[in-house]
């Protein structure tokens, strides 16, 4: 049986585990949803003031070890809070400082442990003075030679940490977990939307009573008219791709939604609007006009995240903006080719704010693709016609050209460049561009994610074994 | 049945050349009627055709499109139907509706008309359209075919350029040399195909050169260039031969064994031709130059002037070669010896300017004011760029005013009063300059940006807004845009437009 002292420890190191498995979810398997997370990782908040509470009259060195355990949790709680208001770059700025914070506490533990270890460790025996002594805890080391051995041990001690605390990092960062995106389930016909609006002319019958007749007349009641408005004018809300009912993709499943996903990249401001909602109210929008079920939050993602997506399990769409500079690595080059020809995903890229984005865009590209060559997409392309026929390219400012780019392969388009900085008419308040165009811009992101979708569905209906 | 006269058919087949000439000088050669179908004509569907044609000339591409139905509809059996359904399609495609064009404009013209001269351009069309929409398969199979099916006709010969660029971007090296041996060898040099054919030509003969096999990339060009031009081509290539086995270490002594035979070749057609030598001596020179041996350079360009006298063409490459040794006052005193006093003086002024000696370089730009007023503007406008150079700002605005290159000149002076502190006498100038449709755009930004400078966020802002509003099309609105983006982290920015 456990005695009374020791059941806390043992709850908490439960806890522990229970929360790393949170951690993880949230940083690479992205199962849960967002307030199941926030919820995960504020019950961090009574244990560490338990912990806190319980060891405030212990020794110094336990109170501040206390302390620095909590820091941990609680610097996870605070950089996850500013993502429910969308708030991802302050959640990125707490994240880059609580790292520099947990390094510096990590090394003040470590300077403590060697100052401590060193005072404690036994003096070498006077017998073997010609063999070599290999523990760090002794000044007299032999690769900390014969002058400045403290100060050598030191910068040892240092070089050691920041090795060990670099290489967690790289693991942590670099987690990719296996990730799945599926489609709704549903299908239907590639057409355009259309709302069907029967004006029906109802020409009211007139009675003339003549008050001296003497015949009776009996007009009908109000209440027996039969208009059918319901009917006649409903919308056609509901599309699809293959065989199947409802609003959704033949390949897809029952729990599957539509995401969108936005790339995060080096060299460039990649969460330009997002914080002004511009990812989340396309999204809604789609959902709205399409009838498909669509996730709750747009998902920033890493390049080298796509990897982890198996394949016919992997995202149609990706998005990526920004104003500043494109830089990929040879490898994420290559994650973004196999993604794009392998996975059948599709790359939709915005221009943020500069004719030099369009450049960096399409040198990437064609790094990328480099025998493709971009085209300008035309105006009765699908992806310009279903599900809403778009006469104009919306443009809230141009940055360059003044049509929309696309990379064929096998007659699809696997990237789509848009120059107008299209997610600031999807942002609240639409940046004050007038209605039409905010309104065609929402109808083009529409299109584009339905594109993507059909055509990856087209592509999964089609390698059916 | 009556027949007509000679001397009126004659008339007309002259007016309509001429008119043809004149209004068809926009369309290409895929747009053009033929002069038979159009002698077929009657004269109110050749007015409806034109009224059609003048809008598409004109840009007004729906109007134009409209137009092109109203002919296809009152006179379906009228011998231009297949051009004005060809014309509809090719309206279709200026309209940025290449799929339409393909399915409901190219495709019916070869449906309906199968055996007219206008489907076989629409079928060239249908494979420009699917290049148009990035489908490369379906465009290098349309192409393939329209060479098999009229290869001897202009779209064949299209068709293969088209092909050729497929093959390099794709590095298909055995069809890139089988379309540059068919347009080189194979194909009939008429006059819309002799430009391509010779592009092909070269294009080939570099293609042996560069993988050593010189026999084959003369015989390329001997299809174009015989006696001295050809040789003046050979030369040319193997220098570029040289300059391009120079790269690898691999082919450098290949390089240098080509370089030894083209030197010798050179120094013998000096001999063959002597009203060439001059150019043939400064080809070798080059040559020396392009092998690393600048010494024998200048050998050759002091051989040429002991034997041809020394002129400016001459002194410009010695210059050039000081240049490139950092002996900087020998090519100067050089360019001062120029017969061509102005030539040489631009060129000592902008060795100043390089060396950053700015007050020598005013110097040389006032004695070229006296020696050269013609071009007075040119040196005013230099001289104004050394004085901002020196941040002298009022001696740059003196001489900006006495340019007369509005709203160039504006802009520049409004500059310099913004360097000077006097954003109000900028902010007038930049008003001026809106007078201007094509500067009102940047104008209106440079207003923005200096009531930023004066410390006015208010009205910089509303002026970077004005710019987004006013000109939502143009770079300008651009700019403004990210600027409030990221210096004020202002997204309302009251854009927004439509391509068309």
């Amino acid at each position: 049986m456990l005695t009374q002292s020791k059941r806390p420890i043992l709850l908490t190191g439960v806890y522990a585990v229970l929360w790393c498995l949170l951690w993880i979810d949230a940083h690479a398997w992205f199962r849960l949803g967002m307030w199941t997370l926030t919820i995960g990782f504020l019950s961090a908040l009574p244990l560490c003031s338990y912990w806190i509470r319980r060891q405030r009259h212990a020794t110094a060195v336990v109170r501040r070890a206390v302390l620095s355990v909590c820091y941990l949790p609680l610097w996870q709680l605070l950089a996850h809070l500013p993502l429910l208001n969308f708030s991802y770059s302050l959640a990125a700025s707490l994240i880059q400082f609580g790292t520099a914070g947990a390094f510096f506490l990590g090394l003040a533990w470590a300077v403590w442990w060697i100052d401590r270890a060193t005072k404690r460790a036994p003096e070498p025996s006077k017998k073997n003075t010609k063999k070599r002594t290999w523990d760090p805890r002794q000044l007299v080391a032999w690769y900390f030679g014969n002058k400045n051995n403290k100060l050598r041990q030191s910068l040892f001690t240092l070089l050691t940490y920041t090795v060990i605390f670099g290489i967690m990092a790289l693991i942590l960062t670099r987690l990719s977990g296996c990730s799945l995106y599926e489609s709704p389930l549903g299908g239907g016909e590639e057409t355009q939307l259309k709302q069907i609006v029967k004006i029906q002319k109802v020409i009211d019958k007139k009675y003339v009573i003549n008050p001296y007749s003497s015949v009776l007349f009996n007009p009908p009641p109000i209440d027996d008219v039969k208009l059918e408005v319901l009917e006649v004018t409903e919308h056609l809300y509901k599309i699809g791709q293959g065989k199947g009912d409802g609003a959704g993709f033949s390949a897809g499943t029952t729990r599957g939604k539509v995401r969108f996903i936005r790339l995060k990249y080096d060299g460039g401001d990649w969460e330009q609007d997002m914080d002004r909602g511009s990812d989340l109210n396309l999204l809604t929008e789609y959902g709205v006009r399409t009838g498909h079920p669509v996730s709750d939050r747009p998902e920033p993602m890493e390049i080298g995240r796509l990897k982890s997506f198996p394949a016919r399990k992997s995202p149609p769409m990706v998005y990526m903006t920004g104003q500043q500079n494109i830089n990929l690595s040879a490898k994420e080059l290559k994650i973004m080719r196999s993604y794009l020809l392998e996975h059948h995903g599709m790359l939709f890229g915005d221009n943020g704010g500069s004719s030099g984005w369009e450049g960096q865009f399409v040198s990437m590209m064609q790094k990328v693709l480099p025998r493709i060559e971009p085209i300008s997409v035309y105006l009765d392309h699908t992806i310009h016609r279903i599900p809403y026929p778009l006469p104009r390219l919306p443009i809230v400012a141009p940055h360059g050209r003044s049509s929309a780019l696309g990379w064929v392969v096998n007659g699809r388009l696997v990237a789509y460049y848009h120059p107008g900085d299209i997610g600031d008419a999807w942002a609240d308040g639409h940046s004050g561009v007038p209605r039409e165009v905010w309104e065609s811009s929402y109808q083009l992101g529409v299109n584009i994610i339905y594109y993507a979708h059909a055509e990856y569905n087209k592509w999964l209906e089609a390698t059916k074994k | 049945m009556k027949t007509p006269r000679p001397r009126l058919l004659f008339l007309i087949v002259i007016l309509f050349t001429a008119f043809s000439s004149l209004s068809h000088a926009a369309l290409s050669t895929l747009q053009q009627i033929e002069v038979a179908t159009f002698e077929k004509m009657r004269d109110v569907e050749r007015y409806q055709i034109k009224i059609a044609e003048k809008h598409f000339l004109a840009g007004k591409f729906k109007i134009a499109l409209a137009e092109y139905e109203k002919f296809l509809t009152l006179y379906e059996k009228s011998p231009g139907a297949p051009y004005a359904q060809l014309m509809w399609s090719h309206t279709m495609m200026n309209l940025k509706k290449p799929k339409t064009a393909l399915r409901d404009g190219f495709q019916s013209v070869i449906d309906y008309w199968p055996e007219s001269h206008e489907a076989t351009i629409a079928a060239y069309c249908m494979g420009d359209s699917y290049r148009t929409m990035g489908e490369v398969k379906s465009a290098q199979k349309a192409f393939r075919f329209l060479i098999m099916k009229y290869p001897d006709h202009e779209i064949a010969v299209r068709s293969r350029t088209d092909l050729l660029h497929y093959a390099r971007l794709h590095q298909e090296m055995e069809e890139r040399l089988s379309l540059l041996n068919q347009l080189t060898f194979g194909v009939k040099r008429t006059d819309a195909a002799k430009e391509t054919c010779i592009k092909a030509a070269h294009e080939l003969a570099e293609l042996h050169c560069f993988a050593q096999k010189l026999a084959d990339g003369k015989k390329a060009l001997a299809t174009t260039y015989a006696g001295p031009a050809l040789f003046d081509q050979v030369c040319n290539l193997s220098a570029k031969t040289v300059q391009h086995l120079l790269k690898e270490p691999k082919t450098r002594p290949a390089a240098l064994k080509l370089g030894g035979q083209l030197l010798a070749t050179l120094r013998a057609e000096t001999l063959v031709r002597p009203e060439l030598a001059k150019d043939l001596l400064y080809r070798v020179a080059e040559l020396h130059g392009t092998l690393g041996r600048p010494s024998n350079t200048w050998t050759v360009y002091e051989e040429i002037g002991k034997r041809f006298g020394v002129e400016d063409g001459l002194r410009s490459r010695q210059a050039t070669w000081f240049l490139a040794r950092e002996k900087r006052d020998q090519a100067r005193r050089i360019y001062g010896e120029f017969d061509d006093k102005v030539t040489g003086q631009k060129a000592i002024a902008e060795m100043y300017l390089e060396e950053g000696k700015i007050n020598e370089a005013i110097e040389v730009y006032r004695h070229l004011l006296e020696i050269d007023g013609d071009h007075s503007g040119d040196y005013f406008w230099s001289i104004a760029g050394c004085y901002e150079k020196l941040s002298d700002w009022k001696k740059a605005i003196a001489s900006y005013r006495q340019v007369d290159r509005f709203p160039a000149n504006y802009f520049a002076i409004a500059k310099c009063h913004r360097r000077l502190g006097e954003q109000k006498e900028a902010i007038i100038l930049y008003n001026q300059c809106k007078v201007n449709g094509k500067a009102a755009p940047e104008a209106t930004l440079q207003i923005g940006f200096t009531y930023e400078e004066s410390k006015d966020k208010e009205k910089a802002i509303r002026t970077f807004q004005l710019t987004c509003k006013r000109y939502p099309k143009s770079g300008q609105a651009s700019k403004a845009h990210s600027h409030l983006q990221n210096k004020y982290d202002i997204n309302v920015t009251l854009g927004g437009t439509e391509e068309e």
